[in-house]
């Protein structure tokens, strides 16, 4: 790996500045010195600039010079005599580069008739490069580009004659010289060498990648860009080794299930930290790794970066190890992700664009088992003949569909055109035969192929002393579904001024604004008695299409809305979306100062300074004809009246019939969640170089921070849409509510205020052998007002050693890059519990009469004298490889982390009176290794594939936890922790067959064979199968690029491996006529001898029925039945992109364009059978969860 | 000059800390304080435990059935445990160890308000508050010693194993705890009843009926004296409840109670103005509908032997009005009841069929103070006294009953014509005079409180045996003296070292 290292300083206008450069004088006294240091005096005298590269300068030492007013040319001369060094003058800069020697010099020999060609070498950017070598193709003959980009090279005027340029971090260009006089060369910088960044980030400061002795991976935007992608989460999916991202649901603002290096808690968060620009990103709402899946309303605000513009970003940086988040002390145990974004750059200003438009696929139900509605409609005979389905029951009954809609019209009966129906069974045959070839494709009625579009413009520009960026951005979703939909717009501004050589200034403006609509939700309950979730009028568009018989129909014959019934009113799916939808609007802002102040030489403070303030706001509306409003309304007859749960049962009139309390008007139920956050940070770092062999770097600091967050709701009952949105309040609404102990307002504060002081220092000899340090001291209020709790130190030791630069491997043909490193230390994390002192809460008691009822304080948690922080210790060691001039490039790690202290939810003996707590009670070990393997295959002058492979596996077991698990809490979806297993354990009840009845059975913990004999609250567990865990034990990617000319094509797949799933449950005691079947139902039991060969239990008759076999259909959809393994490889994305010659472009005024078509997304190359269509990583729970879309987007990219 | 750098730089280190320390003061949500009588008096409201015992005593004693199985009829493990005595495998509403939960999380509220009363300066504002803490804390102790120990025995009491005592806040997450003998516990509540007699005030509560008033802990005191066996203490403490008009604080099912339908009965059985309601509590349980619809709870068969007619006289046995309020749910036999608890849910989102379900039930009744009184006639034998309180009874309870009608032991005698009440065997002794005066209280107080799980209570304390029906299969018997009829403490407290319950 080589460094280039280029003084750049901006001289002051001297004397010897008016003469010819090489004729300037300099006075040298200096014994036993480092060329590099001579160099540096002669700038310092004279402003000189010297381009060379470290490496070839480093040999030259021990070299004493004496010179009195002597030429610069000469003490070179004197000083590079002995070594294989030449120099050269070019304007007011030099340039230094080792001596070719070749055996043959045919340019020397051959006189040849020269001719001068010159030019200018820019970067992408369009800034000058300075220092680039220019070389003659094939022979010695070289100059490098000067101070302003700026060559000029006399090479032999025969015609043919190849220039080779080339810049360290830059793909190397070869130009074919004829006639041209002026060159203007552009380098890209070489996405290749991403392992060879020379600088990592940790958000306080930047260190030299050799001194750097952490575990990080560093991504590129460029690279981690999925046109079409908004979340900026979702896109390091496989990205970089031990970074897993789930993405549970694909809708706008959810935020991905990210881990680095796996779970590192059981019951606190696990999402790892984000840091923006140095500055900590809080989330605003705090949503659990359960809740991420659940599809409520809330999970949309809880993408932290859900606010970025993708097109921002510069670079990402994963922090992993202890030494690599060291500074992040007590909040980095879950890794740090560091977003680095753009900085306006030297040189023109240029601005660009880049715009997006991307068609996302419909579902199909080729992708789906669901049966078509011939099929489903046998299985409905089938429940008419097992006496389900009647029409006494079923006039009764809340929901209903096509059978429902038959029996009402026996029931209509008109004078003059007689009954709706007869009641005759060919009448009804004929009736049901019409549906039964409907075959209605809910995807296609409820999905569209709406192209999104994104457009983002970009400013930057700069000079010696002040450098710009900024940038806008729009993202516009019409809709996937017809529920929803998005607009975002985001601004991001920076600036940063030298207002002297000391003093440097920098502000930062990023704000976005969103706006969105999704189909109104209500949260899902967990019904763990019988192991269940549900959500009332859940009308999420994708489960709605996966879970609706396609017997129904969106329209009827005339093209009207049919309508079925839900919850005893009226129900169209269509209708409802239009009629009950949420609103969320986000307003996000950021201001950002940094002071930077260079106190001494090598001594500079810092300080960080930002305000953050978001406002967001849910509103759900549910208009007057909507379903859910019509449902507190149906009291048509006094069965419906006496059953319909939205009604009020007014409990001081025991014996009253319950009343509609929403006479008119629907709902407008409003939440609202905001957050103030402070930062501040001030630090001095010190550097400095003795001897030219020992770098000693030391930093110390201090951090503050403080959030509020407010959550607040308001139920608004009887809004009258129609009616101007003039309230129609029903009194006895509210007492409805108080009567069942819900208020229809509320709002909670959170306060979260952190100090932490730090303190760090290294020290590397020579770069080859470095050694670190860092302790930190931080101090919460999360833990309560105890002072012995909320403080703890964290600390962590590390250390590398270069190996390349070893003399035995300094010329080796084969290594080019050699390092290892090692880290210990402990870091920490935030537990869930604040309960250092006695936590009390107030209420108002839930009892049947209003008079009744007063106010209360209650323990929300018993005082922990004990309560500490989580914590971990961490040991990592790793290597980075580099082979055959770093055509292979292999970075390893491997660690392995002892939690301890980490918050449990316990079972205690109940007697202190918290039989749950939350305690630092568990332990848990986990290891892995991982590593990325980027090597490039091919190399030629058209044609170049390279290959990037991350790896990585980790494992985790719980080592001690004081808790006694229930089944239900194992066998759910997103599985359960228990001691001696994994952290998200999934077990199951076990499967034994099905009995002659068709029924499933089951093994309970007497080992009896049973059907419905289980209770899913008993802490009888050892009966279970243990299935593996739900998070995956290996996660990756492999992407493959192949460039063409101006054509690159890339293949990215990711991968999982080593995870189960649970099987959606499909299985009820009982159907209804609205219920869509998976095509498994085929080979349900039917009768007698079916139990020897099929697994699918029987539909019941209603004879048969009884209410304990819910119960056993809920063990069936958690049994060993029902579980898939959750491994699979996803092509993610191919895309191709052209970039557009220049000549092209240049007559219209454009430097760049790349015109890009690519498809994300696309299929699984392998998952398991058993999941027929499911997507292992979508749960599919409702609400606003949506799957992640297969999409196509056209991307185009264009600089001016 | 570098020294005083060196002071200064410490100096400004200790002021920035001591400044983090205040800045880290701020709490980090919207928790409360108790910073008054008021706040005390709020924090009392959860000193009564969220839970009722009914899911599982009335379960275990003989008013509950096996009903077999029915379109309806609705398995719950738990339900099953206590119907075959077993020691249950969960934690889950209607378990004994959820209802320790409840007890014990009652205690700690009742601690915690006392601990801050001490802390006070004023604690003469205060003694209403100590007093509701101290009479919460004995009750919770009460039920747990009598549902985990064994019934109170001089005799062995002082080597009886009762439940640990609690008199102060929990501040670790494991503390240890030992079990202190019966005669301990009921040393500490009797000691707490007197002194919490001295301070409640009844003007001290928003909604006294949720709450230890003066009638309350009297009413306590009553069941106490008489699990003692300390007789004259019951009259005594029954006498202030029960007032110089026992009759009119009853429930007026002779009358009112009558007209009712079950929503009305339903709504009465459970109000705060209901005389006979003494105290009431709202907890967590799924009692309310597991009573109608629970595999094992009062089956037909049960309803024939507590409200139906004598197989030989063809009479109504006991003639009470109450057994013509059973009502069958859903038009099944297997789903008879009484609408006296009814089952409710408290949603979490104004979406009535989820969330927790629970029940509200008076815990004292004046009901229960007069039977009370009318056994510690009985055991002083005053007769005469024990036929007065029984007339005060029965006169609210059957329909034919008038003043040339009365009670008396020749009518009692005749209901154990044919078949005798159980051996009693109680621990004091029972004389062949006063048999029949306790078997008839027995059986009115096993009908009155059907569904309310009182009756365990009675079979313990007399130590008589019982037998559960089995469906399609021999019954089972629970013979007097049987281990199981102390309550196996919960798992998690034998993890922690508790010692537990012989089986």
């Amino acid at each position: 790996m080589k460094m280039l290292a280029v003084f750049l300083f901006v001289s002051v206008l001297s004397a010897s500045a008016n003469t010819l450069a090489q004729d300037a004088k300099v006075t040298l006294n200096m014994e036993g010195a480092e060329l590099e240091q001579v160099l540096w005096e002669i700038h310092e005298q004279t402003g000189l600039v010297f381009l060379y590269s470290s490496s070839d300068v480093k040999d030259v030492n021990e070299l004493s010079v004496d010179a009195k007013e002597e030429t610069v040319k000469s003490v070179l001369n004197r000083c590079l005599k002995d070594s294989d060094l030449e120099y050269e003058f070019k304007s007011k800069a030099v340039t230094l580069r080792k001596t070719s020697k070749p055996a043959y010099s045919p340019a020397k020999t051959q006189q040849q008739q020269k001719k001068q060609i010159s030019g200018v070498v820019l970067d992408d950017m369009g800034v000058s490069l300075p220092g680039v070598s220019v070389l003659e193709k094939g022979t010695t003959n070289g100059v490098s580009t000067d101070f302003d980009g700026k060559f000029t090279i006399e090479i032999p005027d025969n015609g043919k004659v190849v220039l080779v340029f080339s810049f360290i971090g830059m793909e190397s260009q070869e130009v074919l010289v004829k006639g041209q006089k002026d060159l203007k060369i552009t380098l890209l910088s070489d996405s290749e060498q991403l392992a060879e960044v020379v600088v990592v980030s940790d958000g306080f400061r930047k260190t030299d990648r050799r001194l750097f002795t952490g575990s990080a991976t560093t991504v590129k935007a460029a690279d981690a860009k999925v046109a079409g992608i908004t979340d900026v989460g979702q896109m390091l999916e496989g990205k970089a080794a031990g970074v897993s991202v789930q993405t549970v649901s694909g809708t706008f603002g959810a935020a991905p299930k990210i881990r680095v290096r796996g779970a590192s808690s059981i019951y606190g968060d696990q999402k790892p930290l984000w840091v923006v620009d140095g500055v900590v990103l809080e989330d605003v709402v705090d949503i659990s790794p359960d809740d991420l899946s659940s599809g409520d309303a809330s999970t949309l605000i809880s993408s932290a970066v859900a606010g970025l513009n993708s097109d921002d970003i510069e670079n990402f940086q994963i922090l992993k190890d202890a030494s690599a988040t060291a500074l992040y002390g007590a909040r980095a145990m879950n890794g740090v992700i560091v977003i680095t974004t753009k900085r306006g750059k030297k040189g023109a200003t240029s601005v660009s664009y880049s715009g997006e438009y991307t068609m996302r696929m419909k579902p199909s139900y080729s992708n789906y088992n669901i049966m078509n509605s011939r099929e489903q409609m046998s299985v409905y005979r089938e429940l008419e003949a097992k006496g389900w389905l009647n029409h006494a029951e079923i006039s009764r009954q809340k929901n209903g569909g096509i059978y429902k809609k038959m029996y009402d019209l026996i029931n209509t009966y008109d004078p003059e055109t007689g009954f709706g129906l007869q009641n005759t069974p060919e009448a009804r045959a004929k009736f049901l035969q019409k549906y039964e070839m409907t075959n209605t494709d809910w995807f296609d009625e409820l999905f569209t192929n709406n192209i999104t579009q994104s457009h983002s413009v970009s400013l930057t520009g700069g000079n010696e002393k002040s450098n710009f960026y900024f940038s806008t951005s729009y993202y516009g979703d019409k809709g996937w579904s017809i529920a929803d939909k998005v607009d975002r717009y985001t601004v991001n501004a920076n600036a940063s001024v030298k207002l002297n050589d000391k003093l440097k200034v920098g502000f930062i403006t990023a704000g976005s604004f969103r706006q969105q609509k999704a189909p109104g939700t209500v949260s899902r309950t967990e019904d763990p008695i019988n192991g269940q979730y549900s959500r009332d009028f859940d009308i999420n568009p994708f489960s709605y299409a996966l879970n609706t018989s396609r017997v129904l129909r969106p329209y009827d014959d005339n093209g009207n809305m049919e309508f079925y019934r839900m919850n005893y009113a009226d129900f169209n799916i269509i209708n409802e979306m239009k009629n009950n939808y949420l609103d969320i609007d986000m307003l996000d802002l950021k201001l950002q100062a940094n002071i930077d102040y260079e106190l001494l030489k090598g001594l500079d403070l810092n300080f960080v300074g930002s305000i953050r303030y978001v406002k967001s706001t849910q509103e759900h509306k549910i208009l007057e004809n909507s379903n859910m409003a019509s449902a507190y309304r149906a009291a048509d007859t006094y069965e419906i009246a006496k059953n319909n749960k939205f009604l009020f049962k007014d409990l001081e009139v025991p014996n009253s019939l319950p009343q509609v309390v929403l006479p008119k008007g629907g709902f407008y139920n409003r939440s609202d969640n905001s957050l103030l956050n402070y930062y501040f940070r001030g630090t001095a770092n010190w550097n400095k170089i003795f001897d030219e062999t020992h770098i000693v770097n030391v930093m110390g600091g201090m951090e503050v921070k403080s959030s509020n967050r407010q959550n607040s709701s308001f139920d608004g009952v009887g809004y009258q849409w129609e009616r101007g949105g003039v309230p129609y309040i029903d009194p006895n609404f509210v007492r409805h509510q108080l009567q069942n102990g819900v208020s229809y307002y509320g709002m909670q504060e959170y306060r979260d205020r952190f100090a932490a002081f730090f303190a760090t220092g290294s020290y590397s000899y020579a770069g080859k052998y470095t050694v670190n340090g860092t302790f930190r001291y931080d101090g919460s209020n999360q833990l309560g007002q105890s002072s012995s709790a909320r403080w703890l130190p964290t600390w962590n030791v590390s250390g590398s050693w270069n190996a390349h630069d070893e003399d035995f491997l300094r010329d080796s043909e084969v290594i080019s890059h050699l390092s290892f490193r090692a880290t210990y230390g402990l870091t920490a994390s935030m537990g869930a519990a604040t309960n250092s002192t006695l936590v009390l809460k107030n209420d108002v008691t839930d009892r049947p009469y209003i008079s009744e009822q007063e106010s209360r304080m209650y323990i929300d948690g018993l005082e922990n004298s004990e309560l500490t922080w989580e914590k971990q210790y961490e040991t990592n060691v790793g290597m980075d490889l580099g082979l055959f001039r770093n055509r292979i490039n292999l970075s390893m790690d491997a660690y392995q982390r002892k939690g301890f202290d980490l918050i449990a939810y316990i079972k205690t003996s109940g007697i202190g009176g918290e039989f749950w707590k939350f305690a630092n009670y568990a332990d848990m070990e986990s290891k892995g290794i991982e590593f990325t393997l980027t090597t490039h295959n091919v190399k030629s002058d058209d044609f170049k594939w390279n290959t990037n492979i991350t790896f990585a596996y980790n494992k985790n077991e719980i080592t001690k936890l004081k808790s006694f698990q229930n089944i239900y809490n194992l066998v759910k979806d997103v599985g359960g922790p228990l001691e001696g297993y994994n952290v998200r354990s999934l077990f199951s009840i076990r499967y034994k067959g099905l009995n002659d009845e068709g029924l499933p059975t089951f093994i309970n913990e007497n080992g009896e064979t049973t059907v419905s004999d289980l209770d899913f609250q008993s802490n009888d567990i050892d009966h279970l199968k243990y299935e593996g865990s739900i998070d995956p034990k290996v996660t990756g990617g492999f992407g493959n690029n192949f460039t063409y000319k101006n054509w690159k094509l890339n293949v990215f797949m990711t991968y999982q491996f080593g995870n189960k799933v649970r099987l959606r449950p499909q299985f009820k005691a009982k159907y209804s006529d609205l219920d869509a079947m998976p095509k498994e139902f085929y080979d349900r039991w039917m009768l007698k001898g079916d139990e020897d060969v099929t697994d699918i239990p029987a539909i019941l008759s209603q004879r048969q029925y009884n209410v304990n076999y819910t119960k056993a259909y809920n063990a069936y959809n958690l049994s060993t039945a029902r579980v898939a393994d959750g491994s699979f490889v996803r092509m993610k994305e191919i895309s191709l992109a052209y970039k557009v010659p220049k000549n092209l472009l240049n007559k219209i005024g454009i430097s760049n364009a790349t015109l890009k078509l690519q498809g994300s997304n696309l299929f699984l190359l392998h998952s398991d059978k058993k999941l027929n269509g499911q997507d292992p990583e979508f749960m599919g729970s409702g609400g606003v969860a949506m799957p992640v879309p297969k999409q196509y987007t056209f991307s185009v990219k264009l600089g001016f | 000059m570098n020294k005083i750098k060196n002071i200064a730089l410490v100096f400004l280190g200790m002021t920035m800390l001591s400044s983090c320390n205040d800045y880290l003061d701020e709490t980090p949500d919207n928790r409360t304080v108790l910073d008054s009588p008021e706040a005390v008096s709020e924090l009392l409201v959860s000193a009564y435990p969220e839970a009722f015992y009914h899911g599982f005593t009335e379960v275990m004693s003989d008013n509950a059935g096996d009903k077999g199985v029915g379109q309806y009829v609705a398995e719950y493990i738990p339900n099953g445990n206590a119907y075959h005595w077993e020691d249950a495998a969960s934690d889950s509403y209607d378990t004994p160890t959820f209802y320790w939960n409840a007890c014990y999380a009652a205690i700690a509220a009742a601690n915690h308000a006392l601990d801050a009363i001490e802390k006070v300066s004023d604690k003469e504002n205060y003694t209403a508050q100590k007093g509701e803490a101290l009479g919460a804390r004995a009750y919770a102790h009460f039920m747990l010693v009598n549902l985990f120990g064994k019934h109170y025995n001089p005799a062995t009491a002082e080597s009886d194993l009762g439940v640990p005592f609690v008199e102060d806040p929990e501040k670790v997450v494991f503390k240890d705890y030992k079990r202190a003998s019966v005669k301990t516990i009921y040393d500490r509540i009797e000691a707490d009843i007197e002194e919490a007699a001295k301070l409640i005030r009844d003007d001290s509560y928003a909604v006294g009926k949720y709450h230890f008033t003066q009638g309350a802990l009297h009413a306590f005191a009553s069941r106490f004296y008489l699990f003692k066996g300390d007789w004259d203490k019951v009259i005594e403490h029954s006498d202030i409840v029960l007032g110089s008009d026992p009759s009119s604080k009853l429930r007026d099912w002779n009358g009112k109670y009558l007209t009712y339908e079950a929503s009305e009965l339903w709504a009465q059985y459970t109000r705060a103005e209901e005389a006979s309601n003494i105290m009431l509590a709202r907890g967590y349980t799924n009692w309310g509908n597991g009573a109608v619809v629970f595999r094992y709870s009062l089956s037909a068969p049960k309803i024939g032997e507590l409200f139906g007619k004598d197989p030989i006289t063809d009479e109504m046995r006991f003639e009470m009005v109450i057994g013509d309020k059973v009502l069958y749910a859903a038009g099944s036999q297997l789903l008879g009841f009484i609408p006296k608890l009814k089952g409710r849910i408290e949603s979490l989102d104004n979406n009535p069929d989820q969330g927790y379900p629970n029940m509200v039930a008076p815990l004292f009744t004046t009901e229960e103070v007069l039977f009370n009184r009318a056994e510690a006639y009985a055991m002083k034998k005053d007769y005469a006294s024990v036929l007065e309180d029984l007339d005060s009874y029965l006169q609210k309870r059957v329909r034919s009953y008038n003043p040339d009608n009365k009670v008396n032991l020749e009518k009692i005698q005749k209901e154990y014509e044919t078949v005798d009440g159980p051996v009693l065997a109680p621990h004091y002794a029972v004389e062949e005079g006063q048999k029949f005066y306790l078997w008839y209280l027995l059986d009115l107080r096993r009908r009155e409180f059907v569904h309310e799980g009182l009756r365990w209570f009675d079979v313990k304390r007399f130590n008589f045996e019982i037998t559960h029906n089995v469906f399609e299969g021999s019954p089972i018997s629970l013979p007097k003296d049987d281990n199981r009829r102390v309550i196996q403490i919960p798992e998690q407290a034998v993890a922690i070292g508790l010692q537990a319950n012989p089986r």
